[in-house]
């Protein structure tokens, strides 16, 4: 038994200390990043890991000095994309898969592998035929524009929602449908106030989408600064002419786009954790 | 009233698998109806087709002289308690009772008198702010009960509602379900696999196998009238023996050959099992545990070998083996005997049946 116990030590000594290092390999880059912004000197490359001086003039100076990078406004274009995109989204995500799980009807298992098979491939592969579409509407370089390309697909992303919902029991549907209610009030009134952890991930996936997203942006975009989201803004901070300059305000920028991300998912963290369905049936 | 009728309804999967096949009945209003079978039978199968979940392949359906065949689940007039209770587990008790009679628009107060009422009756008043989850598995059955009962259907459909439920709870739900049905006097349909629940509460019952209806009768004519081997099987615990015998004699006496015994069999039970026209036949012999007795006599007896002892308490299962046939012995007493003892059995004949080898069918 001893032996045993020894050993068991041992192998979890081992896994403490390999788990440690990761930790530490994750944390460093964003250490990295934080410290950066708070820098003093100005420059992109540094030789030392800790700043020589200290400052928050990078925040300051992203936030109010507008004359070269409209940071304010690029920031309030990502939110209101990814707000909007995030509510459609979240509708469209809920709605398929809800329907895949509950509803029969003939093209429903050919849908499905469609949508496997399309998703196989990547986004970025449709964007110019995206582009001329958007333009032959006249729409293109516009936040309109990416909040169609953003919500459009993400029907397909069904199957983690379907997955759900094919765990809330059917006996649920069927009692409410003798209760007299429709389709519709079942999804609205049984089946969604269940489904709170479903809800909150396709949110959460469905907001950090395009306020993380570069390609589909810098294509859409193009040239008109006005429209910019962060992605494409913060990038253009480290084009040749402006990265000497730019670079700690660049990193500023960079722990600001994370922070809304960051808080949403901690204060949604909760609902991951618990069941759902306890005491409607039997477990 | 509510009777419910079926005429040769067909149940056929979209994978061509029927599970129901011509099933025919006519179910009185206010009856206790129990469907009952194993596994796999299509009770449950049927029992949803009238509540409006499965659709009709073919046959026709009707509830109080309406056909129902494409009628919705919610404009049958029908109430049903699920298995697992199907609670919805983000409303409370109240809300969860309050749902249908929302649904069909009804006035709040007049929704909050008749939850009262309900609650009152089952005795659940203190539970109604609790969500599913607070509930011990009997009040939720209580619950399930009381959401369709506020709707005062007129058909009580009910599938397999005290399968969850432990031994104990079960017998007591039994007896209140019973008194439910007496009280609210309506038509109840009532699924289970267990043939205690359907002897105690039904009116009538219905065994099924295979989709295909055995027997529908009162549980008393199914204990001592089953068609055939499968329902003489089926009700009753411990299960009907069933020994292989031969019917000989002449037609001036006849007598049945177990294994290496003769038995004398009485007049009635000759012509109440037309035993005249199976004379020098293979048949099938079955007798009741409780008709079993072990005997000193050397007439009417045959041996057996005993297999294995249940104590019961206030009696004893003996299990036995003649030849290929295993039998049940019930014995009135503790009985202390061990594996391998040679017994003498001997049966009441008056209480005998037989049956077709070949088919199972009762002579």
């Amino acid at each position: 038994m001893k032996k045993m116990s020894s050993r068991r030590k041992a192998v979890n000594a081992v896994v403490y200390v390999f788990l440690s290092v990761l930790a530490l390999i994750w944390i460093l880059p964003i250490l990295w990043v934080i410290l950066t912004s708070f820098r003093e000197e100005t420059g992109s490359f540094t030789p030392y890991f800790l700043p020589k001086g200290y400052t928050i003039n990078n925040y300051i100076n992203l936030l109010t000095d507008n004359t070269t990078f409209d940071f304010t406004r690029w920031f309030s274009n990502t939110l209101l994309v990814s707000v909007v995109t995030c509510i459609t989204s979240t509708f469209f995500v809920l709605s398929v898969s809800y329907t895949m799980s509950r509803l029969r009807f003939r093209s429903r298992k050919p849908l499905m592998n469609i949508a496997l098979i399309l998703g196989m491939f990547p986004g970025f592969m449709s964007m110019i035929a995206v582009y001329y579409v958007l333009k032959a509407f006249g729409i293109e370089q516009s936040l309109l524009a990416l909040i169609l390309v953003y919500s459009a697909g993400t029907g397909l992303g069904f199957y983690v929602a379907k997955g759900f919902f094919d765990t809330v029991p059917r006996a649920l549907d069927e009692a409410a449908m003798l209760d007299g209610a429709s389709r519709g009030r079942i999804f609205w009134k049984i089946t969604l106030p269940m489904s709170k952890p479903i809800i909150i991930y396709t949110l959460l996936t469905s907001f950090t989408a395009p306020w993380i997203d570069y390609i589909f942006a810098s294509v859409i975009m193009g040239d008109n600064y006005e429209n910019y989201t962060v992605a494409l803004g913060l990038f253009k901070m480290l084009e040749k002419e402006f990265i000497h300059n730019y670079y700690t305000q660049f990193a500023a920028g960079a722990v600001i786009v994370s922070i809304p991300i960051a808080i949403l998912f901690i204060s949604t963290q909760k609902f991951y954790v618990g069941g759902v369905t306890g005491g409607s049936v039997k477990g | 009233m509510a009777e419910i009728i079926l005429k040769n309804i067909k149940k056929i999967y979209d994978n061509s698998y029927t599970a129901v096949h011509d099933f025919s009945l006519e179910i009185k209003d206010r009856e206790f109806i129990i469907l009952v079978g194993p596994s796999g039978c299509g009770k449950s199968t049927t029992l949803r087709m009238i509540a409006g979940l499965e659709e009709i392949s073919s046959g026709e359906m009707y509830i109080g002289d309406k056909l129902v065949n494409e009628l919705p689940p919610k404009d049958r007039d029908i109430a049903m308690v699920f298995q697992n209770y199907a609670l919805y587990p983000h409303m409370s008790v109240y809300k969860n009772m309050a749902f249908a009679l929302e649904m069909r628009k009804m006035p709040k107060e007049e929704i909050h008198k008749k939850i009262m009422e309900t609650a009152k009756s089952l005795d659940i008043t203190s539970l109604l702010d609790r969500k599913p989850k607070a509930l011990s598995g009997g009040q939720r059955q209580r619950v399930a009960l009381g959401r369709a009962m506020v709707r005062q259907p007129s058909v009580f459909l009910l599938d397999e509602p005290l399968s969850n439920l432990d031994a104990k709870l079960r017998t007591q739900m039994r007896a209140e379900i019973k008194e439910l049905h007496r009280k609210l006097a309506t038509t109840f349909v009532y699924v289970t696999h267990d043939q205690t629940e359907a002897m105690t509460m039904g009116d009538r019952i219905v065994v099924m196998k295979d989709g295909y209806i055995q027997q529908a009768d009162t549980p008393q004519e199914l204990y001592n009238n089953p068609v055939n081997t499968f329902v003489a099987g089926f009700i009753g615990s411990p299960q009907m023996n069933f020994i292989s015998a031969r019917v000989i004699g002449d037609k001036e006496k006849i007598r049945l050959k177990i294994y290496d015994a003769l038995f004398d069999v009485p007049k009635e039970t000759i012509e109440k099992n037309h035993l005249r026209n199976v004379v020098n036949t293979d048949v099938i012999f079955g007798i009741r545990p409780e008709n079993t007795h072990l005997t000193d006599e050397n007439r009417n007896s045959v041996n057996t070998k005993i297999e294995i002892c249940e104590l019961m308490g206030d009696s004893s299962y003996i299990h036995m083996k003649i030849g290929e046939d295993n039998i049940i012995c019930k014995y009135p007493s503790l009985f202390s005997g061990k594996k391998g003892d040679i017994v003498k059995i001997n049966f009441d004949m008056e209480k005998a049946l037989f049956f077709d080898r070949e088919t199972g069918v009762r002579i």
